[in-house]
């Protein structure tokens, strides 16, 4: 016997002895799952990836991060803060950043992975919107993944705080008096998030917990969900060139001559011409139409996807290190520790909470006012209510954009004038308040005043948004026909009366 | 380009480009960070390029987008040249190039590979191959996952060295970024070349 042969017998041996524990083989008709080879599905795993990447790089963090506010001399090598009094979550960071090889590589790394992780999960849904996937029977999952996205933000928030810099403190001390505005029950919320007035000794190790054992766990559970409603349900699928051959072996034989004296050009692979010439001669069981959405057409788990998920992970991998490597993303040193004292002369959160900082900008202070003896103030209408109308609306919107029969193909977002609109609509007005929330660095720019700016800002959160959505739907024919578009077309299967509102 | 979807891009450009222009406006670099050289050996700030001592969140947000644009450019492209060098016979003229999810018909089964080698999972009752194309098993394939196996070797020693003497950041980033291009080089070549191209059709069983 080979010594080939001999590490075959022994890995059948293996295999059979986890198969007679754990019934392994009925699994395996998991590995041929079909997945439709489009490139833009793979934004979820790029997501995925740098989720699975947070989670190394913030466990080897969290072996070296101290969670507390107590102050400590710093003696590491940052000639700086040498011999001063810093608190113990700043001086940790410093020596994770300045003192501990690959410290500042894997912390930047992190860094750089919650930000792709945010910006991966917008694009997934805006894919997913714009090609109206999901609508019936996909509901479900479009709220998980809204619920993800919502998680993600508030990991990256959480997380932003626990150097506990100046710039860091500042605005997550915004974050307090945001959250504390809450009517009723601003003040048990705060406490509960932020372990009292912020910033107390409590708040960090309250953040700390948050952010690496409770909203991780939440994001873990969405995603399996996430995940195993996408295994249920499988994937959408784009529009098909062909018919689709046969299951039966008969039926491929016999379809194979007829394909291959297809002339070229008489579609896919020769599948139409098959699919005319065979019919149901195989004994019943007739060529799927290109348009049975009954089945998913796709690369199967394994071999070809696993390759294909592969080339995502080293990519993601590729760009993340090149990031890390070359750009600092939260430079604590330049920030120095928390100052209570004093006040950073830029003030923003993260990127992607801009537009919520613009919407707190922008709501008046004459906004303030009471309600059978509840205050409600401006801070909690920009800050809170209107941030989360825009989620809610984004969870509704398969509500409203209905179809009574399941879909199981992408649709074309030229055939969808009112949904497209409606996404331009949202995706310009998260822009505007976003410019909005930078309207500091837009005075700068123009060499005028945030107050000057701001009647025109708010001016342009209602009108370019509004110009951005009507020129959408005009221009995809949206006040010809009068339908609106909201979802019927061209899409393959879409014949049988997909009941739109 | 069809004229709506230019239309279309040419609304989001116009909002989108003055919020990146306004982003990358973030704060001015500080002065570089001195490191006491008698507390720690390491230079992890030493580097190859100058690069901005800080960035603001909104030059972050401008950055991070750029990068999953680009990521995703180079998934398609590595997608599409791994679909079209497993299709060697399509490329000589015959048959015209199918998109991956055309539902094309089965030329050959796995069951009937010369090397006899199977994948029993492809066809259950409720799946089943409707396309199959074997593997070229071309030359330049070894000779490409040959020359990229010794570069990531390489890149993976440098990442070590690395980490055993300054523990220079930039050179970290350069290594493992060298280090994942040749695995994905590898994975690409692999599939390209070595793999069979495979679709399978799968009932629903769900609404």
């Amino acid at each position: 016997m080979s010594r080939t042969d001999a590490a075959s017998d022994r890995a059948r041996d293996v295999y059979d002895w986890v198969d007679s524990r754990l019934d392994v083989d009925d699994a395996s008709d998991f590995l041929g799952k079909a997945f439709p080879a489009e490139d833009s599905f793979l934004l979820g795993e790029v997501a995925l990836f740098c989720f699975v990447i947070l989670v190394s790089t913030g466990t080897f963090l969290a072996f070296f991060y101290e969670p507390s506010t107590a102050p400590v001399e710093y003696a590491g090598s940052v000639v700086r803060y040498q011999g001063e009094e810093v608190p113990a979550a700043f001086k940790s960071v410093l020596n994770i950043t300045y003192d501990v090889p690959f410290g500042m590589f894997l912390r930047r790394m992190h860094h750089w992975a919650a930000h792709l992780f945010v910006a991966a999960i917008a694009l997934h849904m805006l894919r997913v919107f714009f090609t109206g996937a999901y609508r019936n029977p996909r509901e479900p999952n479009w709220v998980v993944g809204t619920g993800l996205a919502g998680l993600a933000m508030f990991a990256a928030y959480t997380g932003y705080s626990l150097p506990y810099d100046e710039f860091a403190s500042t605005a997550v001390g915004i974050g307090y008096n945001v959250a504390s505005s809450i009517p009723v029950v601003g003040d048990p919320v705060a406490s509960i998030v932020f372990g009292g007035q912020f910033p107390t000794s409590a708040t960090i190790p309250r953040l700390f917990f948050l952010h690496v054992f409770l909203i991780p766990a939440a994001i873990a559970g969405l995603i399996a969900v996430h995940m195993a409603i996408l295994l249920r349900q499988k994937h959408t699928e784009g529009q098909r060139d062909g018919d689709v051959a046969p299951a039966s072996r008969e039926t491929a034989e016999s379809a194979r001559p007829a394909q291959d004296a297809g002339p070229a050009g008489d579609g896919p692979a020769g599948a139409g011409s098959a699919s005319d010439a065979t019919g149901t001669a195989d004994g019943g069981r007739p060529v799927l139409d290109r348009d049975d959405d009954s089945v998913v057409i796709g690369l199967p788990a394994f071999p070809n996807q696993t390759a294909v998920s592969a080339m995502v992970f080293f990519l993601t991998m590729a760009v993340l290190s090149l990031l890390a490597g070359f750009l600092p993303v939260h430079n604590i040193a330049a920030y120095g520790p928390n100052d209570p004292a004093s006040t950073p002369s830029l003030i923003m959160p993260d990127w992607f909470l801009m537009w919520g900082y613009g919407f707190l900008k922008l709501t008046p202070s004459w906004l303030s006012f009471d309600v059978l003896g509840v205050h409600v103030s401006s801070e909690f209408v920009g800050g809170v209510l209107l941030p989360s109308l825009v989620f809610l609306a984004v969870v509704v919107w398969p509500f409203v954009d209905r179809a009574e029969e399941p879909e199981h193909f992408t649709r074309n977002y030229l055939d969808r004038p009112f949904p497209t609109a409606v996404g331009i609509v949202g995706v310009t007005l998260v822009m505007v308040a976003s410019v909005a929330g930078m309207d500091v660095i837009l005075a700068e720019i123009l060499g005028t005043s945030t107050a000057v700016l701001r009647p025109y800002l708010t001016a342009a959160l209602v009108l370019v948004p509004a110009a951005a959505g009507t020129v959408t739907y005009w221009t995809l024919g949206g006040f010809d026909d009068g339908s609106g578009g909201t979802g019927s077309g061209d899409a393959p299967g879409d014949t049988e009366g997909v009941a739109d509102d | 380009m069809d004229r709506r979807t230019a239309v279309v891009l040419l609304v989001v450009l116009a909002v989108l480009l003055p919020t990146w222009y306004v982003g990358m406006h973030g704060e001015p670099s500080s002065e570089d960070i001195r490191i006491d050289q008698s507390v720690s050996e390491m230079q992890p700030l030493e580097g190859i390029v100058d690069a901005p001592t800080k960035l603001s969140p909104s030059q972050v947000g401008v950055i991070v987008w750029v990068a999953l644009l680009a990521l995703l450019g180079a998934v398609a492209f590595f997608h599409r040249f791994m679909n079209r060098a497993a299709r060697p016979d399509e490329q000589g003229g015959g048959a015209p190039d199918s998109a991956a999810t055309d539902g094309g018909a089965a030329r050959a089964r796995p069951s009937e590979r010369s090397d006899g080698l199977t994948f029993p999972w492809l066809e259950t009752d409720d799946r089943w191959v409707v396309e199959y194309k074997d593997a070229s098993d071309a030359i330049e394939g070894l000779v490409a996952m040959g020359g990229l196996t010794v570069l990531a070797i390489v890149f993976a020693a440098l990442f070590t060295a690395e980490y055993l003497t300054l523990a220079r950041t930039q050179y970290f980033g350069l290594y493992a970024f060298g280090l994942f291009m040749s695995l994905l080089g590898s994975t690409v070549s692999y599939y390209a070349w070595f793999m069979p191209h495979v679709e399978v059709a799968e009932r629903r069983d769900h609404g």
